[in-house]
């Protein structure tokens, strides 16, 4: 997913998203209290930024 | 819009093109053990879109082949007949729904998914010494139910899309809203009706919520990872919970499974091949 600076976004736009990420955090935490998806998304991200190091 | 009724769905089932033989042919011998492979190679190679799918994934860098595979008949000496029946399979599924599509439903993005979801469950398969072939074909086929609802009720699938991105929900949470079914059950009933081996039926049925049935934990923890690596896009962005007690029963370690991922990225490389041309 291409990251993209906070400056690119409208006011709405940023505001929309800003939701979003809160939904999803919120989504990711009711779930499974985040342990497991915490792991999986640790494990993720290590992965990736091995691979731009 | 009111729920659709399952035998309303089941009905528009049995409207649905049926397997091609060669593809009936290629599902079935999953549950055989005195395989004619030479029968089947030819027959395989017999449909040239199908062969050139197949030889195109066959030659790519992920198989390293220092001379060019040709023939299917080479390709099974060289690949194996698991692993070239395997992509056959895919080439023929892709084929089969390659000439119907609705604005709002992403038919690329979602071969792209499960493409990615097959070749997760293909290495979580080898490294939880399970079938990888077997695992590669469900993973394929685990979301199918999904492209049916969308052919054979677009307007109902386009509000679930709709629903889905309006409240950041799974889709198969807004489709048991919209439609009162779910795509797991659908794609189930397809499975049925185009007579896939148990396994692969149980899997595509209990890919959300495993049932203690081995190919369905691998099928559901094949689906979160492929969200998590955000390969392809099957409707919606968030990554689906993935079961504790699936998980616990694949016994593979984190450890091991970080380098899942650089193999999973290279072979998902060759395999979405069987998307182009």
């Amino acid at each position: 997913m291409p990251v993209m600076l906070a400056s690119a976004y409208s006011p709405e736009e940023l505001s929309a998203q800003t939701e979003q990420i809160k939904r999803r955090v919120d989504w990711l935490f009711r779930n499974d209290g985040g342990a497991l998806m915490g792991k999986l998304h640790t494990a993720v991200l290590e992965y990736r930024l091995r691979e731009v190091q | 819009m009111s729920h659709l009724p399952l035998e309303e769905i089941v009905g528009k089932l049995q409207k649905l093109p049926a397997l091609s033989v060669v593809l009936a042919e290629l599902m079935e011998s999953f549950e055989k053990e005195d395989l004619d492979i030479p029968q089947l190679a030819s027959k395989i190679g017999l449909d040239q879109g199908l062969a050139a799918k197949v030889l195109r994934v066959a030659n790519s860098a992920f198989y390293g082949y220092p001379s060019r595979i040709a023939s299917i008949k080479d390709a099974v000496v060289v690949l194996g007949f698991s692993n070239v029946r395997s992509l056959a399979i895919a080439g023929g599924v892709i084929e089969q729904f390659s000439s119907a599509g609705q604005d709002g439903f992403d038919r690329l993005a979602f071969w792209r998914h499960s493409i990615g979801t097959a070749v997760c469950a293909k290495v979580l398969a080898e490294h939880t010494g399970r079938n990888p072939e077997t695992a590669f074909t469900a993973g394929l086929l685990h979301d199918i139910g999904k492209l049916v609802m969308d052919i054979s009720f677009p307007e109902h699938y386009d509000r679930v899309l709709q629903y889905c991105a309006k409240t950041d929900c799974t889709i198969g949470v807004a489709e048991k809203e919209i439609l009162g079914v779910d795509h797991a059950l659908v794609g189930y009933e397809l499975a049925k009706r185009w007579k896939f081996p148990l396994p692969i039926q149980q899997a595509i049925r209990d890919h959300h919520a495993p049932q203690q049935e081995p190919l369905s934990d691998l099928m559901h923890a094949a689906n979160v990872l492929c969200h998590a690596l955000d390969i392809g896009n099957s409707g919606y962005e968030a990554v689906p919970p993935l079961s504790a007690a699936a998980w616990d029963r694949l016994e593979l370690e984190w450890q091991a499974l970080r380098p899942c991922f650089a193999e999973i990225e290279r072979l998902n490389a060759a395999a979405s091949l069987l998307l182009s041309g």
